[in-house]
């Protein structure tokens, strides 16, 4: 399963990613031409501050392998992509009933105009927008070995 | 192998879904009473509302049924369960062979005893059918409204109608709105908000009697007071569909027993979904909780105990999320503690449409009200559901800034409690630091 991995330790808090995410999910992918369009940007990945050593972290949504938001779905919106793992969202099935929001043990899905607004890794790009945008390379996309290697090299370098 | 399975919503089809991941060649006979294809009750409100069209009911794909080769008998009762035989008898006198049978017979509205009940224009709102009877009222031009009772489905549906232009007026018996889900301070929060839309609540009050000619035209309070209506929307909670088992000898309190594996008291039949009892976490008490996402959690380990996997219900924790207008309320778990030894936290601004409550017992977290700033509900439904020791934690719940990293702390505290491999994903460039 490919997501979005934080390395704590590299992030400064800085939110260039949450603005990153917003943008990618406009239509103009650009900041001054989004801000006229009728949804306001909206990021679906979230600077939070840890309470120790002054860290913060970037987390967005973890596609969780047994669900929650999918179990408590109600419209069959939130489901499981049989072939990536990934947790998506069907913003057409979606009616905004918020039971995703009441069970996510990460609260990170947000509550759009209409429905759930979740991370949805970027299908219109090769990469993603958070990743690419982060100025000290503390966030990576792919799998969690892919994640746990990167680590280990940076710790032997 | 024969799989039987009565009753076609949440807990059916998810029962289905689990069996199949493991036996793809046995028999499996769906049997429902509604001539629908397999749809979500929960979606009906916003059907009547107008924010969704009858083809976006389904919350499983349109070749589900066909694609899990299901036996789908629809529009069928099931009127005798033959235990011995291994038999089910249905209405239309054919017979469904099981070797394992799931109930997940759901429950069905509770219609009071008022006179004129029966007139036309009066109905619950629990089946497609009932949602087209009132969409039939309210294309035939429908003015005014009563709904009876202020539950979840009585304010959905109040919701709903007014919504499609209706005058709504909601009668309710207890002292405020949502008595079960939510308490006073915070249901008169929502009152005041949906009177300001145009949703009037009439409380300590019922009616007592529906009059019209055939069709409902008035309702009587208990005070005497009348009130036009062209429509009553029946929201008085739900009674289990529990009489197929009371007949076969199942054990029964209000609703089916089961075991920890989903199995009724008689061997190979198995329960899932508003016609169970469950064990509530947040309580300790075994209690009924109709809900959708108790019903798929069941339903999904019945499905699994049938295949003979190994399954412990540990039991549910009550929730529910409703939204009227732009009001936003998450209610998880004890939220009006009957017990001593209960503590609270509240916070309110009431201007704000804001409020936030939680319980506590003996340091545990056992429910919450969120009411407007919801995005946060899940952490706390977590907290809860684990039955963790939350003093350290305890103070920053009512911060604005709560988040998922202000309990980072805490899970690397607490590695076995946590162990689903999402919550160490986090924290993997923490490791070497906190752990080992």
């Amino acid at each position: 399963m490919v997501k979005i991995f934080c390395d704590i330790k590299k992030c400064l808090g800085c939110r260039t990613c949450e603005l990153a995410c917003a943008i990618e999910h406009t239509q103009a992918k650009e900041l001054f031409k989004a801000l006229q369009e009728e949804n306001l940007p909206q990021a679906r990945i979230e600077n939070e501050k840890i309470m120790i050593n002054n860290f913060s972290f970037s987390l967005t949504c973890q596609h969780c392998e047994d669900a929650p938001c999918v179990n408590a779905c109600i419209s069959g919106a939130m489901f499981k992509d049989e072939k990536t793992g990934e947790t998506k969202c069907d913003t057409d099935k979606c009616v905004g009933c918020w039971m995703c929001i009441m069970v996510c043990p990460f609260g990170i899905i947000k509550q759009g105009k209409k429905n759930a607004v979740k991370c949805d890794l970027c299908p219109e790009r090769e990469d993603f927008a958070c990743v690419a945008s982060c100025p000290t390379k503390a966030l990576f996309g792919g799998t969690r070995e892919e994640f746990q290697n990167k680590l280990n090299n940076s710790t032997t370098q | 192998m024969n799989y039987c399975i009565i009753g076609a919503s949440a807990a059916g089809i998810n029962a289905i879904e689990s069996i199949r991941a493991y036996d793809k060649k046995s028999n499996i006979a769906l049997i429902s009473d509604e001539d629908f294809s397999p749809y979500s009750r929960c979606l009906l409100s916003y059907l009547l509302a107008g924010s969704l069209t009858k083809e976006h009911l389904h919350f499983k794909p349109k070749d589900f049924l066909e694609k899990n080769r299901v036996n789908f008998q629809r529009g069928v009762k099931a009127e005798r369960i033959l235990y011995k035989e291994r038999k089910v008898l249905l209405s239309d006198k054919s017979q469904i062979p099981f070797d394992k049978l799931l109930l997940a017979t759901g429950a069905r509205p509770k219609i009071p005893r008022i006179p004129g009940i029966e007139k036309r224009g009066v109905y619950p709102l629990r089946t497609l059918s009932d949602a087209q009877k009132i969409e039939g009222c309210i294309k035939a031009g429908l003015e005014t409204a009563v709904v009876l009772g202020g539950g979840l489905i009585g304010m959905r549906s109040a919701y709903a109608l007014a919504k499609r232009g209706v005058k709504v007026k909601v009668v309710v018996k207890s002292p405020h709105i949502l008595s079960q889900a939510i308490d006073q301070p915070s249901a008169e929060i929502v009152q005041g908000y949906l009177e300001k839309r145009g949703i009037e609540v009439l409380t300590k009050t019922d009616v007592i009697e529906i009059s019209g000619q055939e069709r409902v035209e008035e309702v009587t309070l208990d005070n005497g007071k009348r009130i036009k209506a062209g429509l009553v929307i029946i929201g008085k909670g739900v009674v289990p569909n529990s009489e197929l088992a009371e007949e076969v000898g199942i054990k029964i309190r209000e609703g089916i027993l089961i075991e920890k594996n989903l199995e009724t008291s008689l061997k190979d039949i198995f329960a899932a979904g508003d016609v169970v009892e469950s064990f509530d976490l947040t309580s300790g008490e075994t209690s009924l909780n109709p809900l959708w996402p108790v019903a798929v959690e069941q339903g999904k380990l019945a499905g699994l105990s049938m295949v003979n996997k190994s399954v412990e219900y540990q039991g549910t924790v009550p929730m529910n999320s409703l939204t009227l207008f732009n009001l936003s309320l998450i209610t998880i778990g004890l939220v009006n503690p009957f017990k001593e030894n209960y503590s609270v936290m509240v916070y309110a601004d009431k201007k704000k449409y804001l409020y936030r409550k939680f319980i506590f017992y003996r340091n545990r977290l056992v429910g919450t009200i969120l009411l407007g700033e919801i995005e946060k509900a899940g952490i706390f439904s977590l907290l809860i559901r684990k039955m963790v020791d939350v003093s350290s934690l305890k103070e920053i719940f009512i911060e604005k800034e709560f988040n998922y990293a202000k309990i980072i702390p805490f899970i690397l505290d607490n590695p076995e409690i946590f162990k689903e491999k999402e919550f160490n994903d986090t924290l993997l460039s923490l490791q070497k630091e906190f752990v080992s």
